[in-house]
């Protein structure tokens, strides 16, 4: 078990999936932070020098990931809502933001909209 | 009472007259009885034929023709043809179909089994072959085919086990990596079962079906005992990867159907000991008026 | 009643059993008779003993009633629950076999008077399309080097031996002048897919082996090239160039085993400070190689020994450097700068140091060969490469040169530089007599079961074009017998 950013991943797990557990971390800024510091793309976790792994959490430290990074999309949702706008009060209501029809599936809106969004 | 008047019988004064039977050629004759007797008794009948120039050629094709003979003188075209006419004014067939009219001969005889491109393959690795196809890519069933006979081929002689034994007559196992094929149809054969359960549909009573023995063909049950084995491999894990793994899957249980390690075997018996019970209904009041 | 003997009835149903017999084993009961006559015989065992029918064993169907009370699922969509009582394989172990190489095979038939190679055997031109067997300790180093390879027929013979075609005396002989006069081969093996290029790499090595050449192998070129092993960049380099330290030390830990013969016998004429071990001057450069043992201190030993080897006299010997799989490097690399730029194979500092010994750019001081050989299957496309070549090859026959396309973008001229003097050596399908030694081997190891006659060979050599790897699919991947 290696320890990154107070998270403990499986040794066989790629470098790169690891990463991409955080909020904020997709495909495209997983890869930049691996070609930083020189890691393969097939590396897995178990295989990085200690040094590096502390240097993979300094790095993420430094970032707004994890609660800052939902911080700010809550923010967003907030001075949508304040501000009276239609966006603001679809999220408010859990229902599709963009134009959908409510007719039916929208799970997805129901599950994630709402002025203290999670996800 | 007279016959009853019918067109067909009109018929019967009719009488057809086909062309005369062409005499056949007396070298074929000579021949042919070269090709099927391999003792010298007609060499004196075949010395005194005309046609030594064109038994000479099919004598060599046998080995047979003796060595001290000079060759005839090389003709041209011309003075053959010549020769021909000759020999046709005698009243001789100079016209061998055999010779003539094929540029490179035909075939020795007999002709050897795999010699018909549709028919090349064992019977066995044909139908088998067949059997491992998916999504009617032959191509790909022919190269695993091909890797499970490689297989069979480089792996150490199997250990039989004497309380499963192999068809009567199978060769001894150490020979049995030396031959492929025949390890490929001792394993299929060994395990193949004799009868099918066949079942009559609500018969037995209570909306029941009726279950009846059924001889199989060879060619059935060969089917019955590759299904099986492939329904093994199809659940087993494979230990590598890559395109060889499922060939050799395949390879390592006909292996452990002759060593009497699969489980095939269980399902022969099985079947075995049912068709033993249900015999009993062959003669079943229930079965009266249904043709078996 | 036992088993045995109700089978013994299926065989022969009138006189092998008492009919008084049989039929008193049957049980009154209609729908577990099917299983009674044999208390062995699974499940339904014990349904005689206690002659109430379990629903479980035999339950029936179509009554219309549901005995468990249950709702009926729909078996369509309920997942198959197979018994899975295999263990997963380990990691790494379905690779491993994916990986393996058997050399021999005690079925095949062990083949009368083959000769076993010798030093001079691929020199001399008599022995073209014979084969020559390898022998057993060279065929332990040729397996360190990773010269063979699991795609070829190695499992089908009794002995690994390898076909002497015109191309592998041609290629010997240049080596053996070249290692003479001091001077570097540098040659490209290419030609169709399952020409033999491979084993004409692994030829050459076998040859190097045999005449106290150090041999150094990369037997896959992707396994640099394809971002999948470590690499860092090389402190105090401009532009920076890159190691790859675990490659590098899987690549001494091999060099180290095949040449361990030839590496005892010369000693270090240099001190290097830099090394995590003290080596003293004068020590052996198998104590040399020896001192990598972790993967950080894996590029810097190696750049010690190849500074060795590369001093010029003092009695050292000729080195050969392969590598198979060419248009790999030939190319941009997968890997990424810490900029987030994609590195060239180039600027890999393994991939650089053969490609400046395959250009030219240095020279072994003690002779030796550098050959690279293209591959064809699984290769990334590399017009450079093939304009490239096919312009040495025009050199060489001293036609036109083929001009490249004047609005292509693709052209990658780094790669073009390193081939720019190199020489060609095309593969080509094998000729008659060559195709007959082979297929007469196969005969000796009982693999190919006619007779190897004229016709015989023109039809084989028909249906594959000569090509030999063409040759083995049809006459050892079929299902003929």
């Amino acid at each position: 078990m290696v320890l990154i950013l107070g998270v403990n991943f499986n040794e066989h797990k790629l470098v790169k999936k690891a990463l991409e557990t955080f909020y904020a971390l997709g495909p495209a800024k997983s890869e930049r932070i691996l070609a930083k510091y020189c890691i393969h793309p097939r590396a897995k976790v178990g295989t990085l020098p200690p040094k590096t792994v502390t240097a993979l959490t300094a790095e993420l430290s430094t970032m707004t990931i994890e609660n800052d990074a939902r911080k700010i999309v809550q923010d967003n949702i907030k001075r949508l809502r304040d501000i009276g706008t239609y966006r603001g009060r679809r999220h408010a209501m859990g229902l599709p933001v963009r134009g959908q029809r409510t007719r039916n599936q929208t799970e997805t809106s129901r599950r994630l909209n709402r002025v203290e969004r999670r996800g | 009472m007279p016959p009853r008047l019918n067109i067909l019988s009109g018929f019967r004064a009719l009488s057809i007259q086909p062309r005369p039977l062409a005499q056949p050629c007396v070298a074929a004759q000579a021949r042919r009885l070269l090709a099927t007797d391999t003792t010298s008794n007609n060499a004196s009948q075949i010395q005194d034929n005309n046609f030594n120039g064109v038994l000479r050629a099919k004598m060599e094709a046998f080995g047979q023709v003796p060595q001290e003979e000079p060759a005839p003188p090389a003709m041209s075209e011309n003075e053959m043809a010549l020769k021909q006419l000759q020999e046709a004014a005698y009243g001789l067939n100079t016209y061998d179909p055999e010779v003539h009219g094929h540029k490179f001969g035909v075939p020795a005889l007999p002709i050897a089994p795999d010699m018909n491109h549709k028919r090349r393959y064992d019977t066995v690795v044909e139908q088998v072959t067949k059997l491992l196809m998916r999504d009617g890519k032959l191509a790909k069933a022919q190269r695993d085919m091909a890797m499970i006979l490689n297989h069979l081929r480089s792996s150490p002689a199997p250990k039989i086990n004497p309380a499963k034994p192999l068809i009567p007559g199978s060769p001894a196992p150490e020979q049995l990596p030396l031959d492929p094929v025949g390890y490929l149809t001792v394993a299929i054969d060994s395990v193949a079962p004799l009868i099918k359960i066949r079942k009559y549909a609500k018969l037995a009573g209570g909306g029941r079906a009726l279950e009846l023995p059924a001889p199989l063909h060879l060619r059935q049950r060969r089917r019955w005992a590759f299904g099986w084995i492939l329904d093994v491999v199809n659940k087993k894990p494979s230990r590598g990867s890559g395109r060889g793994m499922f060939p050799t899957r395949v390879a390592e249980e006909i292996i452990a159907v002759v060593e009497g390690r699969s489980s095939v075997w269980e399902k022969r018996n099985e079947i075995h000991k049912k068709g033993t019970a249900v015999r009993a209904n062959v003669f079943s009041s229930r079965m009266k008026g249904i043709k078996l | 009643m036992s088993a045995p003997n109700s089978l013994r009835c299926l065989l022969r149903p009138s006189a092998a059993v008492p009919r008084q017999i049989a039929a008193a084993t049957w049980t009154p009961s209609p729908w577990i008779a099917p299983f009674s006559t044999t208390p062995g015989a699974g499940k339904a065992g014990t349904t005689p003993k206690k002659n109430v029918p379990k629903p479980k064993a035999a339950a029936p169907r179509g009554v219309g009633m549901n005995p468990t009370g249950k709702k009926q699922s729909m078996k369509k969509f309920k997942k198959a629950q197979g018994a899975k009582t295999a263990k997963p394989p380990l990691p790494g172990e379905r690779k491993a076999m994916r990986k393996r190489i058997q050399l021999s095979n005690n079925n095949a038939l062990p083949v009368e008077g083959l000769a076993e190679l010798e030093p001079g055997t691929m020199l001399n031109p008599k022995n073209i399309g014979t084969m020559a067997a390898l022998p057993g300790a060279m065929q332990d180093n040729l397996r360190s080097l990773e010269a063979f390879k699991a795609t070829q027929f190695w499992p089908m013979f009794r002995q690994p031996a390898t076909l002497i075609r015109s191309e592998t005396v041609d290629l010997m002989n240049r080596m053996q002048s070249a290692a003479s006069k001091k001077e570097t081969l540098r040659l490209v093996v290419t030609g169709e897919r399952i020409t033999g290029k491979s084993l004409l790499l692994l030829q050459s090595m076998a040859y190097g082996l045999q005449n106290d050449w150090v041999v150094i192998n990369i037997p896959e070129a992707q396994e640099l090239t394809t971002a999948c092993t470590e690499y860092a960049p090389i402190p105090d380099t401009d532009p920076v160039q890159y190691m790859q330290n675990n490659y590098c030390l899987k690549m001494i830990q091999a060099i180290r085993k095949a040449n361990a013969s030839v590496l005892s016998k010369i000693t270090t004429a240099y001190s290097h400070p830099e090394l995590p071990q003290n080596i003293p001057i004068n020590s052996t450069l198998l104590a040399l190689a020896n001192a990598a043992k972790e993967p950080e201190s894996a590029w810097v030993v190696f750049q010690a020994l190849w500074k060795e080897l590369m001093r010029k006299g003092a009695a050292r010997p000729p080195v050969l450097f392969t590598l198979d799989g060419l248009p790999h490097i030939m190319k941009v690399s997968d890997y990424r700068s810490p900029a987030f730029e994609l590195i060239h194979s180039q600027d890999l500092a393994l991939v650089r140091l053969f490609s400046d010994v395959l250009s030219g750019a240095t020279s072994l001081p003690n002779g030796g060969a550098v050959l690279a050989a293209t591959t064809r299957g699984n290769a990334p496309r590399s017009p450079s490469m093939d304009l490239a070549l096919a312009q040495r090859e025009a050199e060489q026959a001293g036609t036109e040169l083929p001009k490249p396309e004047p609005y292509f973008k693709g052209y990658d001229l780094r790669s073009e530089e390193v081939l720019k003097t190199v020489s060609v050596m095309k593969l080509k399908g094998l000729s008659k007599v060559e195709a007959r030694g082979l297929m007469e081997y196969w005969a000796a190891s009982g693999i190919f079961r006619a007779t190897v006659d004229e016709k015989a060979v023109a039809a084989k050599w028909a249906l594959s074009a000569g090509v030999v790897g063409e040759m083995e699919r049809v006459n050892l991947l079929t299902m003929h017998p």
